[in-house]
């Protein structure tokens, strides 16, 4: 005899909406403590802050954007990476993307601040920036916001609006203009060029 | 056995081909294991960058600048509740909740991605609706409107099969004990309690 569960005549019970309802929240509820309980369960640095306003930008603390940030032009940006100034750290480069974007790429020597987690950097960029002259913040270029997002990490720690320049073409304008990379960590010297 | 199987033959008789078709289980355990793969696999890669999932949720703008929490919670708990309403799909335990969920975050899912879509096509940017192509969130990636508006709808289809289905076979529901499918049959109840729950 087959065990009753694979038996054509095993049926569900009949459909009642209370029994529905308490399903149907169930397995909501069920997702819903396992998704929390998981992320309290990660260390604090790489934890979800689900309390946290990610996307609090000038414009949205009531400030006007266009005071705050100052943007680089592509052409500009080639100086800069030429010039001596970045060559001995008074002109730098943040890549605001996250660890996997920025390993896998970044405009050589860049340093990383990822937005969402940025207690994890924001120590050792903090002295970094204080001896910089011009800070150049870039993402991944196009619609991306993390480089705003990155640059009102500095200013609230105390960074100089007035150094902070946003690089809107970012790795993709890069990128296209065949531009060197460099993989791994800051200083690898591991490079690639352009889609490679 | 022998006296059990005429009511089951009378009971058959009367009901539609549909119905047969369900009682058999298979239609069940298909959609069951479709969307139960589909969806474990859309959930589980969006559970390990919920920042991700959360800048691809505000490009829909569906909330307001102050519900950013909710907007959290929704980055950081969606993607799990997909991968839960999987597993009970597939092992076959709340079944009918399971598919309900499904139904509404499908018809949400669709409602928003085509709404967004049409918007991003008003722009005069794409020659053709099937140009309109971006990441929806879903697990996929980029992907082209034209393919994801049928998909999601015919996923949307098949998650009504769990949520009617009157069928429990193969399902860990059935193992744990569910009524009879025919008047007097008691196939699906241990046969302890069967003799017990039998009139003497």
């Amino acid at each position: 005899m087959l065990p009753r569960f694979l038996q054509s005549q095993c049926r569900a019970q009949p459909l009642r909406v209370g029994r529905l309802g308490a399903e149907t929240f169930a397995v909501v509820a069920i997702g819903a403590i396992v998704g929390l309980v998981g992320n309290q369960l990660k260390e604090s640095g790489n934890r979800f802050d689900v309390t946290r306003d990610y996307f609090k930008t000038a414009k949205s603390s009531g400030a006007k954007e266009v005071e705050i940030f100052q943007y680089i032009e592509h052409a500009e940006m080639m100086e800069v990476y030429q010039s001596p100034a970045y060559e001995v750290g008074q002109c730098i480069f943040i890549d605001a993307r996250n660890d996997a974007a920025y390993s896998e790429k970044h405009i050589p020597g860049a340093y990383q601040l990822d937005h969402y987690f940025a207690d994890r950097y924001i120590t050792e960029l903090l002295p970094v920036c204080a001896d910089a002259e011009r800070i150049i913040v870039y993402c991944n270029g196009g619609k991306c916001e993390d480089s705003k997002l990155a640059a009102m990490d500095l200013i609230e720690n105390g960074v100089l609006a007035d150094k902070i320049f946003i690089y809107l073409g970012g790795v993709v304008a890069w990128s296209e203009d065949g531009l060197p990379f460099e993989r791994g960590e800051r200083l690898s010297g591991d490079m690639t060029y352009g889609d490679e | 056995m022998a006296m059990n199987s005429k009511p089951i033959q009378s009971d058959n008789a009367r009901v539609g081909w549909i119905r047969l078709l369900d009682r058999s289980g298979y239609p069940l355990l298909i959609a069951r294991f479709v969307l139960g793969v589909l969806f474990i696999q859309m959930g589980w890669s969006k559970i390990d960058d919920p920042v991700a999932f959360l800048k691809l949720l505000r490009e829909y703008e569906m909330f307001p600048t102050g519900a950013f929490v909710f907007e959290n919670i929704i980055a950081l708990t969606l993607p799990w509740i997909e991968v839960v309403c999987g597993v009970l799909l597939i092992v076959g335990l709340f079944v009918r909740g399971a598919g309900l969920t499904l139904l509404l975050m499908l018809t949400a899912f669709t409602i928003v991605i085509t709404i967004r879509a049409i918007g991003m096509y008003k722009t005069g940017d794409f020659k053709s609706f099937c140009d309109v192509a971006f990441d929806c969130g879903c697990g996929g990636g980029l992907i082209g409107m034209c393919r994801k508006i049928p998909e999601n709808f015919g996923l949307w289809l098949l998650s009504w099969i769990p949520f009617l289905s009157a069928s429990r076979r193969f399902c860990l529901a059935g193992v744990l004990g569910n009524r009879p499918i025919s008047v007097g049959e008691d196939a699906c109840e241990s046969p302890n309690v069967t003799a017990k729950s039998k009139p003497t």
